[in-house]
């Protein structure tokens, strides 16, 4: 009963933000001085062809039509919310017409998935685990040459140091593909075909690992050397407990509840693509699409995208709420 | 029966060594309850973590002689500091400070009790320890469902409440209790003091109570231990302490409590303790004591026997005299 009331009032929550956001994703482009069908046309006939008026008026219709354009504001209103919450249908794109801006993001979205998945759940398991042995170790010397070492590399822009192992890795050293290319010859889901997926995405994984590792690791490394003096802790170590279950269950459990949802929301951020990991790659993901419609002015490429983030981010949040009393006992449904 | 003869224990510190415990001899008997008292900084607690042989940097063991004799099934071995640490619980046990969050908020109470109890073999399996676990919390008038409770959902009496329950569940031949009462209101107080003194009592066994409210040493001690600046100025009968405090500082103590009736003020005893990093050469209450003489600032007094099993270290009784001179004598020869 409790949990029913608890999930209620939480999805109600998540429902009115995702509407709110939704909202401002319509709202935000009619508010730009641009009209996208002006600007539609004009590029159509800035490219030189010649249109009788009537051609240009039935174009102006079929453009207007087709960005949702028609009506009044209202009714344009409860048009784009059926498409957005029914048939994620936001038309096509403009840059690349016609095809749908939803099979260009669903063309997209696994590449972003599959390289941002991996290499944040790499670098969190990573960046915990050393962390915490860090932390509770911090008198050591390793820990603090770990430490020494991540708030060397870590404030390094992620720009920078992607360049430094592009050139290392793709021209000094010469192993690694610096550009994303696979052969259109290869068939999906052969042998061939995922390890020349995992052998184009390694350095972009990479670099986006050491960079999220810096985070974690240091993040976990306060976390748990500020309770690796907490007296449950010390008495732990009174009641004769062993070095291996302190770590675990008396200062990694405590640790690792904000670094959970910290991931949860790092993981609601991966709809969105790694926007400049994508474009110094040449990565085929949400994070290169988003970068082209933005280029290109493709109003229905970027209202589909930023709905998408929106909705992953929101949902992400909604998840951590409710798996939350699940892994700290202190809070309840309530 | 443990003995520390002569302890030194000091802290390393950057500034040199800080004398928590200095050089302090004490004989401590089974079946008794006895109080350790003093202000806060004279290394009460410092005493409780050697005598329990938690002895880790920087804390660290300088000289003198601890020595435990444990009873297991009717034989004897003899324990120094270095084997403590393999018999807590089943030999020593410990009840923290009663305002310290000594429990894990993540974790059921139940298996923070089988972190400390599961070790030894007497306590069996999982499953039967849990009985026992309950069923001595039974005993003890415990409600069993704080076993399935995290600690936030307790009291703090009843998280304190379970500490004494996992600290005499292994019938321990001692149990230290460090300020296991302060924090606490009265009546709660009251209660945890009743559920020690009852389990003593049970047991058989051996209670040291640290603590700076004299009125809970008055309560339920035996013997009394007052502690000054690292050192014990006086051991003796809880009675005898109240009645006829033998050291000037023990004097002063009982003089500033409260008493019934009585609207005069309470005289404290000015001044502050010495410093631990660097105390003074002679007895180390000199700077405070209104009866100083010239040989306090210069030797310390030796605790020597006043009465029958009452103990104190000043120059004002003549055995200390004689013994400080005879020692001088022998050191001169």
């Amino acid at each position: 009963m409790r949990f029913a009331v608890f999930l209620l009032s939480r999805l109600l929550t998540y429902v009115i933000v995702v509407w709110i956001g939704m909202t401002a994703v319509f709202l935000v482009p009619r508010l730009m001085p641009t009209d996208p069908v002006s600007a539609m046309l004009g590029r159509v006939m800035s490219q030189g062809a010649f249109m009788e008026p009537a051609q240009v008026e039935a174009i102006r219709a079929s453009l207007t039509a087709s960005f949702g354009l028609e009506g009044t504001l209202w009714e344009q209103y409860l048009g784009f919310m059926r498409r957005v919450f029914i048939t994620f249908d936001f038309g096509p794109s403009l840059a690349m017409f016609p095809t749908p801006v939803s099979q260009l993001i669903g063309r997209a979205l696994p590449w972003s998935l599959g390289l941002l998945l991996a290499s944040t759940l790499i670098a969190w398991v990573l960046g915990n685990t050393i962390g915490l042995l860090a932390g509770y170790h911090r008198l050591r010397a390793y820990s603090k040459f770990l430490e020494g070492f991540a708030v060397l590399v870590y404030p390094i822009p992620y720009y920078i140091l992607a360049l430094i192992m592009i050139i290392l890795f793709g021209y000094v050293w010469g192993i690694l593909p610096t550009n994303f290319s696979m052969s259109p010859m290869l068939k999906p889901w052969t042998l061939d075909y995922v390890w020349a997926a995992i052998y184009n995405s390694i350095l972009p994984a990479l670099s986006i690992v050491i960079v999220n590792f810096g985070w974690w690791f240091l993040s976990m490394k306060a976390l748990s050397s500020t309770l690796a003096e907490e007296e449950y802790v010390d008495f732990a170590k009174l009641k004769g407990v062993g070095e291996g279950r302190i770590m675990s269950r008396y200062v990694a459990q405590n640790a690792i509840l904000p670094q959970i949802t910290m991931l949860a929301l790092v993981l609601g951020g991966v709809f969105n693509g790694a926007l400049i990991t994508e474009i110094l790659f040449s990565y085929p993901g949400v994070g290169s699409l988003i970068y082209s419609a933005v280029l290109q002015a493709d109003y229905n490429l970027l209202m589909g995208t930023i709905s998408l983030s929106i909705l992953a981010v929101s949902t992400a949040t909604f998840v951590v709420d409710l798996i939350y009393p699940f892994i700290d006992p202190r809070i309840r449904y309530r | 029966m443990y003995t520390l003869t002569n302890v030194k224990a000091y802290y390393d510190s950057p500034r040199g060594p800080i004398k928590a415990v200095d050089d302090v001899s004490l004989e401590i008997r089974p079946n008794e309850i006895l109080g350790i008292a003093g202000e806060s900084g004279c290394g009460k607690s410092t005493l409780i973590k050697v005598i329990y042989g938690h002895i880790n940097p920087p804390l660290r063991l300088v000289s003198g002689e601890i020595r435990a004799e444990m009873k297991d099934n009717g034989q004897v071995s003899v324990l120094s500091a270095k084997d403590l640490p393999k018999v807590w619980w089943e030999f020593i046990s410990y009840v923290p400070q009663a305002s310290m969050s000594v429990l894990n908020p993540v974790m059921r109470i139940e298996n923070q009790f089988f972190d400390a109890v599961s070790r030894f073999h007497r306590a069996g399996n999982r499953e039967q320890i849990r009985q026992q676990v309950a069923d001595y919390l039974q005993e003890l008038d415990l409600p069993v469902e704080v076993l399935k409770a995290y600690p936030h959902q307790l009291s703090g009496g009843m998280r304190q409440r379970v500490l004494v329950a996992l600290a005499t569940f292994l019938h321990p031949q001692i149990i230290l209790a460090d300020e296991p009462t302060t924090a606490l209101d009265v009546v709660v107080q009251r209660g945890i003091l009743r559920m020690l003194t009852r389990v003593q009592q049970t047991m058989g066994n051996t209670l040291i109570i640290v603590s700076h409210d004299m009125g809970v040493h008055y309560q339920i001690t035996h013997r009394m231990a007052i502690m000054y600046a690292g050192q014990l100025v006086e051991v003796g009968p809880t009675e005898r302490i109240f009645s006829a405090a033998q050291h000037p500082y023990t004097e002063m103590l009982i003089k500033s409590l409260p008493r019934i009736g009585d609207h005069s003020a309470r005289e404290g005893i000015s001044g502050r303790p010495p410093s631990l990093l660097d105390p003074p050469p002679g007895c180390p209450f000199a700077p405070r004591c209104p009866h100083a003489m010239d040989i306090c600032t210069q030797a310390r007094p030796p605790l020597v026997q006043i009465e029958d099993d009452h103990l104190s270290a000043c120059f004002l009784h003549e055995e200390a005299m004689a013994a400080a001179h005879a020692q001088k004598v022998g050191a001169q020869s």
